[in-house]
């Protein structure tokens, strides 16, 4: 049986924090010998940022906690936060914006669906749970 | 103090090349993109290219921000993109924001006058 390789960042609810925290776990996952996989940065960017910009809209003092999970058949991130639920209750479905109407934004849910294989959110006991999975790229 | 993004510039004739000296187009960083674009290219008259050879990560806000960039050039003047990393490649692609810009596989093929 393997070492089991996992990792908690914890992050500031701020855009330069939240760079930090994504060049740890990239650097953290290479050192687990994953695969590189840009979709990984990618979604958890963009679920990080939508964390700072709506959940914590209002508390810039939230904090923003990132686990980390080598899986049998990938990688698993978890991040948590104790900002505002999500309005519906669930993850947005995500409609990719027109490109013709020049839009500055509204592209990161439909790119999460897009860059990730699974997930999942919860509310729990006034935290946000997301857990993104992704599959192990072939090399 | 966010981001630590510098953007600089070459001139030729006709052209602006708009280089952007850093990895990364964040969040972070897309509001002082922004701004030195402005500064930038509010008086341009002609085209310019933002060479993004260096950039290896960009988000929604960094694509927002170059979209932003666009729409803020002064009425005449375009605004192409050129040396695309792949993984910047692919966030243009995924939000089919490719369609909007011209894109330059290399630098060399955007400086030539008049050139797409």
């Amino acid at each position: 049986m393997a070492t089991k390789h996992c990792a908690r960042f914890s992050c500031e609810a701020t855009a330069l924090a939240v760079r930090h925290t994504l060049q740890e776990m990239t650097r953290r996952l290479s050192d687990w010998a994953v695969p590189a996989d840009p979709r990984v940065e990618l979604a958890v960017a963009e679920a990080m940022n939508n964390i700072v910009e709506h959940a914590y809209a209002d508390n810039p003092d939230g904090r923003i906690l990132l686990d980390l999970e080598l899986l049998p058949e990938g990688v698993s991130v978890a991040l948590s936060d104790r900002g505002l639920a999500m309005p519906d209750g669930a993850v947005p479905i995500g409609d990719m914006p027109a490109p013709e109407t020049l839009p500055e934004g509204g592209w990161g849910w439909s790119l999460i669906h897009a860059c990730c294989d699974g997930l999942h959110y919860e509310r729990v006991q006034g935290a946000n749970e997301l857990t993104m999975v992704f599959q192990r790229v072939e090399i | 103090m966010e981001g630590n993004l510098e953007l600089t510039n070459t001139d030729y004739p006709g052209l602006r090349v708009i280089h952007v000296a850093a990895n990364r187009i964040d969040s972070a960083a897309a509001i002082q993109f922004k701004d030195q674009m402005r500064d930038l290219t509010s008086e341009l008259p002609h085209r310019a290219v933002l060479d993004l050879g260096q950039v290896t990560f960009i988000d929604s806000s960094g694509l927002g921000a170059i979209v932003a960039s666009l729409k803020q050039m002064p009425q005449g003047a375009r605004l192409d993109l050129a040396s695309l990393q792949p993984d910047v490649a692919r966030v243009l692609r995924l939000t089919r924001m490719d369609r909007v810009f011209v894109i330059h596989e290399a630098l060399d093929k955007a400086v030539v006058p008049d050139g797409n």
